[in-house]
């Protein structure tokens, strides 16, 4: 038999069916689900600085939060803004809840709206909940001057002239911050907009996209950021409210290193194979 | 007629808008910045009556499936369109925030775009394994720095070893952030000349034309 | 059993209808599974777009701002495409979306991309000697990524050197970006067999 056609471990390995992959993959993911680890986490430096730009603003001010994700990022999005949430209401920021792409509406009345309600606090005087605004970022750079031009009621129907809140909420001169939950690019449009207008930004990014914003965080024009579910992760940890963020560790070790290990199988086979060919 | 029917004036319905958004914001004149700010608010509303042709598309395409009974087809057209009335039909009548709307909302299409979105997950860990191999100099660079993004963001590694998380981070925050800026800075140049072109009607592809 | 129960399964049996396409094999249940989420989502936004039309132009409109009938008119225009008589309607509402989102991203890009991303290229870092090497290798990776992204023509010369450094840097950029990427996409699959595990009361 020529030497080609020989099928050894490695040939089987390099030509395997993807099907075997994928239940390798689920069973990793079903296992850290069942059988919870708990690997160790550090806190990064970079969660540190996006922590420590919240800290930084004073108690009672009012900052947007804005809900750039959707169903199919919430997983990887959602616990760091739910920790973030949290860590708003604490500090009595007057909040504004908005959102450009569908699932925000639902997304935020699910999960965000209620750490609010449930933490005593008033609704129209301490947090507003805008619901979705077509338009991208178009709608982002209208906001900058103009929010309540833009947004005329809230997602339950009030005009939003009505809110006490809103009353001394105009423009983004009185916003002091831009928290963005990022799975679709949102906070691209606040770096342009606002971040220009005197707003300091800082998002939670889907891991897919973090790369773009790496120019921004190192020109300064991204003020914080975190990196996917770990960062969400980290920022769980350092405002101690853990939940889905943390439970997703140990899945992302264990499959990381298994495809770190397909990757090295897959290049000894490939050097191999060369080594074969002479 | 044909002055009306000519692309022209949605050419220049085009520069105007464009010209008066990018003035608005360069000049300081009051009435140009409240021009901007109105054309704006008018993109914002012809933006989501633009949905709405999508959903004309969606009805017509699978009514003719249904219609023409496509093999293997004509039922999920069928179905596909009895989703579409009864959203639709449920979020009119009963508003967004109404529960029975927010329960299709989170237990028909969260699910399914989590799961659709979900297979994603199967296919990296398939590509990755197939197309990260050291064929050439450049490939090489991809994986080297694709293992070390890995490396970096799985919590373990950086417990048993803090220089990997250092590791990650340089390369994050170096080569990383200059073949990004490098990128960045040529769609940039990109976007301003292909807007420009577009202004001054070198492009009218976006208008149907050539 | 309630309807967030009833919810619950029927979620997780759409998962695992998508799921069965891949871990097993191709049927007509991963079909129906795409459908029904065709037909649900684009149903779900176009609600959304009426009660944002109906808020922000509808209301104000019958309210007396009589200058909202331009966007509504124009909004209404764009389904005139749909005859060959009057298609010729619908590039107008269609070209002042154009024009005022390319307005918009040039005005975007210019401060955001291009000063802002030059002033930081050229800003060299002095704070200590790692800083000042980091900067200069930001700063030529940048001139040699734009010299291979830009200088399409046949790469000869001095610019050859340039372009393939460039280059190394932006398969650099790739290989992180790729990296990066398989967190999210670990994360989402973590996120739907969660769901599913969730609504069969294997996992809290």
């Amino acid at each position: 038999m020529p030497d080609e056609e020989k099928r050894d471990i490695w040939s089987t390995l390099e030509h395997i069916d993807r099907r075997i992959l994928y239940w390798i993959l689920a069973a990793i993911v079903v296992f850290t689900l069942l059988v919870p680890i708990g690997l160790p986490l550090k806190v990064s430096p970079r969660t540190n600085d996006f922590y420590h730009v919240l800290e930084k603003i004073p108690d009672g001010k009012a900052m947007v939060f804005s809900i750039d994700a959707t169903v199919e990022t919430w997983p990887e999005n959602g616990p760091g803004a739910v920790a973030i949430a949290k860590y708003i209401v604490s500090r009595h920021f007057k909040t504004i809840i908005w959102g450009f792409f569908p699932d925000a509406a639902l997304l935020g009345e699910k999960y965000i709206v209620p750490i609010f309600k449930e933490a005593g606090l008033k609704y129209g005087e301490d947090y507003v909940f805008a619901g979705f605004f077509p338009g991208g970022e178009t709608t982002v750079a209208r906001l900058t001057t103009d929010i309540q031009g833009v947004i005329k009621k809230d997602f339950y129907g009030n005009l939003i002239e009505n809110l006490p809140m809103m009353k001394n909420i105009k423009s983004a001169k009185d916003i002091a911050l831009v928290i963005d939950i990022d799975g679709t690019n949102g906070t691209e449009f606040y770096i342009r907009h606002w971040k220009p207008a005197g707003v300091p930004v800082i998002s939670t990014v889907v891991g897919v996209i973090i790369s773009g914003y790496l120019p921004f965080l190192g020109s300064g024009q991204l003020s914080g950021m975190l990196m996917g579910i770990k960062g969400n992760a980290e920022f769980e940890k350092l405002t101690n409210h853990v939940g889905k963020g943390m439970s997703a560790m140990d899945m992302l070790s264990l499959a990381q290193t298994a495809l770190i290990i397909l990757i090295m199988i897959g290049n000894i086979a490939l050097i191999r194979h060369w080594l074969r060919r002479g | 007629m044909s002055t009306i029917r000519s692309r022209e004036i949605a050419l220049a319905i085009l520069t105007v808008s464009a010209v008066l958004v990018l003035a608005g914001y360069y000049l300081n004149i009051e009435g140009l910045k409240s021009l901007a700010k109105d054309l704006q608010s008018w993109a914002i509303v012809i933006a989501a009556f633009a949905l709405g042709l999508g959903a004309v598309n969606l009805v017509s395409f699978h009514s003719m499936h249904i219609i023409r009974r496509t093999e293997h087809q004509w039922y999920l057209s069928a179905l596909l369109l009895l989703s579409f009335a009864v959203t639709l039909i449920t979020g009119l009548l009963l508003t967004p925030a109404h529960p029975v709307f927010k329960w299709i909302f989170a237990y028909v299409l969260a699910p399914l775009a989590l799961a659709l979105y979900s297979t994603l997950g199967f296919f990296i860990f398939s590509a990755a394994y197939r197309a990260l191999r050291i064929r050439t100099y450049e490939s090489s660079i991809l994986l080297l720095c694709a293992l070390v993004a890995i490396i970096a963001s799985a919590p373990v590694y950086e417990a048993i070893w803090s220089g990997f998380a250092t590791l990650g981070q340089w390369f994050n925050d170096v080569p990383g952030t200059a073949g990004g800026r490098a990128l960045y800075l040529g769609v940039a140049i990109g976007t301003v000349i292909f807007g420009l072109r577009t202004i001054f009607w070198y492009e009218r592809s976006q208008l149907g034309g050539e | 059993m309630n309807f967030e129960s009833i919810g619950l399964l029927l979620g997780a049996l759409f998962i695992m209808m998508v799921f069965s396409g891949y871990l097993y094999k191709e049927t007509v249940w991963i079909h129906i599974a795409e459908h029904v989420f065709i037909g649900t989502s684009v149903g779900y936004m176009l609600v959304l777009a009426i009660k944002n039309i109906v808020d922000n132009a509808w209301t104000p409109l019958v309210g007396g701002k009589y200058s909202y009938i331009l966007p509504v008119v124009l909004g209404l225009m764009l389904f005139l495409r749909y005859s060959r008589k009057t298609n010729f309607f619908s590039r107008w509402p269609l070209a002042l979306m154009i024009g005022v989102g390319t307005g918009l991203a040039i005005k975007g890009v210019v401060i955001a991309w291009l000063v802002s991303q030059i002033q930081s290229t050229a800003k060299i870092a002095t704070t200590s000697p790692a800083a000042i090497l980091n900067s200069v290798i930001i700063l030529v990776g940048v001139v040699g990524g734009l010299v291979a992204l830009i200088e399409t023509r046949e790469q000869i010369g001095a610019i050859r050197p340039v372009a393939s450094l460039g280059r190394t840097y932006l398969m650099a950029f790739f290989g992180v970006a790729f990296g990066l990427t398989v967190m999210t996409r670990f994360s989402v699959l973590f996120g739907g067999i969660q769901y599913i595990l969730q609504a069969f009361g294997l996992v809290k």
